[in-house]
């Protein structure tokens, strides 16, 4: 089981690490052009709800396409083929396949909190609103999930 | 796992698998320990759809599968302990060197034999460090077969390990397998469509054709059984007309047809005949010709 595991563990760092540098570089310099082209204010990157909002977006952008592509590379070298032919049985593989899926939405919400706190704290705004908001994945302060949520906690 | 034939490495009985546009019917085999057992069919037979089936990689529909006494799939992991597969299409990670694919094979293994595994390595000379998609066909095969005997299993189940490859590395493969098959403990279902390989090293014969198994038995007496008879100028009328005959044609000097019980035939015939015996080759085109007709 920690095997299996390993193996799914294995492919978020090493394998196409090469690939993955190149793409998100790319993503960065369309995303600065962008910038470039049609003024900060487009992007947001001086307000700080949209600037989180961008990396929550990007982070999640890069953790479900790191899920996909190693579904698909473990799809294109048969490789769930290759693991149901060693003694392990198919609900251990499965199993794991869900736990490497649950460990990354949660490595994701680590760093995405991380990064965004450190964003609110250097920007002198850091609010357990402005935080939940990140969560909520909202930009507009009294329109989202989030602040509907806040609104029912601190009553009428 | 209680009446098992201890001699007996894997029983199918009444296996059954549909697809829209396939079916597998009613499949029994029996591969004694001891024995290569060549499954031979034309492409889309049902070779693999089987194969994959003993392993469960497919769900099948209905029958029974035991692999020394288990139960598949309800025993799956006691039973992959027993048995090597290889696949149609190598199953090695392309991006993983045959160091990595052993080194992380090897820790499901309880009967892991790392001396057996350096042996096959040292002997095909496969590449310990290169990575998998670097490896010619006839490698990946090796490759393959190296991985899927490493644990020292007791069956070993080839799904056309030899198709595509040259005739040096099949010839390579096929002494491996009469090696393996040395412990007469162990046992190889190897199917096939290249019958020269099949001639050469199984012991026993099941064709399958259309979903369905046509005959498995001893590879010998299938050849003894089976004769071509010529009958040379006018006078074989007479032996032409025996129901013991088929497939009969004339010909520029007499007559010639197929005969399934040799024995008997030789007992009733009269008059002028040879009897020819047939490659396997022969047999199969024959058998799987007619099925069709």
């Amino acid at each position: 089981m920690n095997m299996l595991m390993q193996r799914e563990m294995e492919g978020d760092v090493a394998s196409g690490f090469g690939d993955k540098a190149v793409s998100y570089m790319l993503f960065g310099i369309i995303s600065i052009l962008l910038t470039w082209v049609l003024g900060p204010k487009v992007t947001g990157v001086f307000d700080i709800n949209s600037m989180n909002q961008l990396v929550s977006i990007m982070c999640l952008l890069i953790t479900v396409s790191s899920m996909s592509s190693k579904l698909e590379e473990d799809h294109a070298n048969r490789q769930l083929s290759f693991l149901q032919t060693l003694p392990v049985s198919k609900r251990q593989i499965v199993h794991v396949k869900f736990q490497h899926l649950l460990l990354n939405g949660c490595l994701m919400f680590v760093w995405l909190s991380v990064v965004t706190s450190v964003n609110l704290f250097i920007s002198k705004s850091w609010t357990l609103e402005s935080w939940i908001q990140v969560w909520g994945f909202t930009v507009y302060r009294n329109n989202g999930p989030a602040s509907l949520f806040l609104e029912r906690l601190s009553g009428p | 796992m209680n009446n098992h034939d201890e001699r007996t490495l894997l029983e199918v009985n009444g296996l059954t698998k549909s697809y829209l546009d396939f079916q597998l019917r009613d499949v029994n085999i029996q591969v004694p320990a001891g024995t290569i057992m060549g499954f031979l069919g034309r492409n889309g037979a049902g070779k693999s759809t089987m194969m994959k089936a003993i392993m469960d990689l497919i769900k099948r529909d209905e029958g029974d599968i035991r692999v020394l006494g288990m139960s598949m799939p309800e025993e799956e992991v006691a039973v992959k302990e027993q048995v090597g597969y290889v696949g149609d299409t190598p199953l090695l990670n392309n991006a993983w060197t045959m160091e990595r694919t052993l080194s992380f094979a090897r820790h499901f293994y309880p009967n892991w034999d790392q001396e057996a595994v350096d042996r096959n390595l040292e002997r095909f000379q496969v590449p310990f460090d290169k990575k998998i998609s670097e490896l010619s066909k006839g490698m990946k095969v090796k490759a393959s077969l190296i991985l899927a005997m490493a644990h020292q299993p007791k069956l070993l189940l080839l799904d056309e390990p030899t198709s595509g490859l040259d005739p040096v590395v099949r010839t390579e493969v096929l002494e491996l397998l009469l090696d393996f098959v040395q412990d007469e403990s162990r046992g190889v279902l190897f199917s096939s469509h290249i019958t020269s390989d099949v001639e050469k090293i199984a012991d026993w014969v099941t064709v399958i054709n259309d979903g369905e198994i046509l005959f498995s038995e001893d590879k010998e007496s299938l050849l003894d059984r089976y004769r071509r008879i010529v009958i040379p100028g006018n006078g074989g009328g007479k032996a032409v007309e025996t129901p013991l005959l088929f497939n009969c044609q004339s010909t520029m000097g007499g007559y010639v047809g197929y005969t399934d019980r040799f024995d008997r035939f030789q007992k009733v015939a009269s008059g002028k005949w040879r009897s020819e015996r047939l490659t396997l080759e022969e047999l199969f085109v024959l058998l799987t010709g007619r099925k069709g007709e």
